[in-house]
């Protein structure tokens, strides 16, 4: 998978380069998998998540919108992202 | 003169013009930057001449808090006619033709830009190593980094070579520099500054911060800086203003929240001290953020992700450096760092990756920024240390972990968007600074200038010696 990234990344690289960026990419991709953790977690306990966290304004326009439109009074009845764990 | 408030009454007074205080910093740049190498660009004649056209504006009572105040800017945020180059070859020639919001609004007041100031390319780094123009010293010991990516902004304002600085900060680039060259650094609150004019490197965590003496000169730059721009969807309307009113306010009633855990990650004793402080003189609780374990990950995937969608514009057609071919033109002209970032990025946001690792990452993000709110309504405020470690030596080896490592204390901060404000507490061995960080509840940077302030009044700082 790493070779094929090096091999389309749209700039020049030489053998050393590659090496390098080969031996790196592979020690970050073992820190990510500290991420897979939290993701098995949450399918266990049933987390949901507000992706958009950084615009609370307008997430909490967008949940107003969503049950409108569903005519739902329930945030979570209409399976919209909410920013908390329930 | 040491602080903005002092400068703005010698210029009201007639004690200084605007012109000599202007020639104050730049003999100090022409005494220092050869060494420090905190400028790419110094803009000698057209600060002369603004600070010319500011005197007259003093001279006839027409000033504005920044009327006159020399200042620097960090060289990824877009001044009209003068290079902002990022610190990378990409964008060796590139002068814009427009001022980023922030610029504009300090040009606006009369403010007199001295220079660009350099950084870790695109600002992706965390020791100034990564810049196409070279390392930035550390003012205090020139073996050492001064820390990055606002490595010349801190740099610049520990020896004296500006009274103020502007950075960015997308994972601790203002408050660990700041840190790390003993000086005040505050990131505000995601949306209080316009990102207007800011080159981007993750859009949903960069943000113009402010490197300056004390934790007062910040909320001085805050007031002229801050609020919504119509140029800029996530710049917000929440920003309060009037950053200073709670200066010398009493902190008796502060509730503080201390992460015991992070306190417990440092290699620096002296850190403890700052815990002695606060269970003098105010209230502290101790506080348990069990996700922020999860930060440096979630920060890397995200802003790589980013990283990757950003900087595809650069193929040397469109923009930035141009050679034989796009492949060419991006393999010269990024830097390693830059490369690899977006490799990385690509690796996260391919099909097989992005639902294993951004979108858990995403998650991550969510639960530390859920993690910090809840936190936040047990206390006012939250301390915790600025970094793992004092600077590192220039050519002391190290590997990915440990670099990244270093922005472990304060990339819950951007994640979560809340603003943070770091100062010194302390020296180590080698007489390095060392500093601690104030987080404060969105859109309420008073409350941590204020305390920062109060900490300031009770600590002597130590200058460096050049």
């Amino acid at each position: 998978m790493i070779d094929l990234l090096l091999k389309n990344s749209g700039f020049y690289i030489d053998k050393n380069e590659h090496n390098m960026f080969k031996s790196e990419l592979t020690e970050m991709i073992e820190e990510l998998e500290i991420l897979t953790k939290i993701c098995e977690y949450d399918t266990e306990n049933r987390v949901c998540v507000d992706y958009s966290t950084l615009r609370e304004d307008e997430t909490e326009k967008s949940f107003q919108k969503t049950d409108i439109l569903s005519n739902s009074k329930s945030k979570t009845d209409v399976g919209f992202i909410i920013n908390k764990v329930i | 003169m040491h602080s903005l408030s002092e400068m703005r009454n010698s210029l009201d007074q007639k004690i200084i013009s605007s012109t000599e205080l202007t020639k104050i910093y730049l003999d100090n740049i022409k005494k220092y930057n050869n060494e420090i190498n905190a400028f790419i660009t110094v803009c000698e004649e057209g600060a002369i001449e603004a600070a010319k056209n500011a005197q007259k504006l003093i001279d006839k009572n027409q000033s504005s808090f920044m009327t006159g105040i020399p200042l620097a800017i960090k060289d990824n945020i877009c001044t009209k006619g003068i290079k902002t180059t990022c610190a990378s070859k990409m964008l060796e020639d590139f002068t814009p033709f427009y001022n980023a919001t922030a610029t504009e609004r300090l040009i606006n007041q009369g403010a007199i830009i001295l220079g660009k100031t350099n950084l870790d390319e695109f600002g992706m780094g965390d020791s100034n190593k990564n810049s196409y123009f070279g390392i930035v010293k550390n003012p205090y010991n020139q073996n050492y980094v001064s820390g990055g990516s606002s490595g010349g902004s801190a740099a610049c304002v520990a020896a004296k070579m500006a009274p103020v600085a502007l950075g960015t900060d997308t994972g601790g680039s203002v408050r660990q520099p700041a840190a790390l060259c003993g000086i005040t650094g505050l990131k505000p609150t995601y949306g209080t500054i316009s990102r207007y004019g800011l080159i981007a490197f993750a859009s949903s965590l960069d943000q113009i911060g402010i490197c300056a003496k004390s934790a007062e000169d910040t909320g001085y730059i805050l007031n002229s800086i801050y609020g919504k721009d119509p140029k800029d969807s996530t710049s917000s309307h929440k920003s309060k203003g009037n950053y200073l009113k709670l200066i010398d306010m009493p902190i008796k009633d502060i509730k503080i929240g201390i992460i015991t855990d992070f306190f417990e990650k440092c290699q620096t004793p002296q850190l403890f001290d700052v815990i002695d402080y606060f269970k003098k003189n105010s209230n502290i609780i101790e506080i348990s953020l069990p996700s922020a374990k999860y930060g440096i990950a979630s920060y890397l995937a995200i802003s790589s992700a980013e990283t990757s969608a950003n900087l595809s514009k650069y193929d040397g057609i469109k923009y930035g450096h141009n050679s034989d071919s796009i492949e060419t033109s991006r393999g010269e002209a990024f830097g390693k760092e830059v490369k690899k970032r977006i490799l990385f990025g690509n690796y996260i946001l391919s099909e097989e990756n992005y639902d294993k690792y951004f979108k858990s990452a995403q998650t991550a993000r969510s639960k530390i920024k859920t993690e910090y709110y809840e936190a936040l309504e047990k206390c006012d405020i939250i301390i915790s240390p600025t970094t793992v470690t004092t600077a590192q030596e220039i050519y002391s080896p190290g590997n990915n972990k440990q670099e990244y490592s270093q922005d472990l204390f304060t990339v819950c901060s951007s994640l979560t968007g809340l603003p943070e404000i770091t100062t010194t507490c302390g020296y180590d061995h080698n007489n390095l600074p060392i500093g601690f960080s104030i987080i404060g509840k969105a859109f309420d940077e008073a409350t941590i200038i204020s305390v920062a302030d109060r900490f300031e009044k009770d600590f002597k700082r130590k200058e460096p010696i050049l």
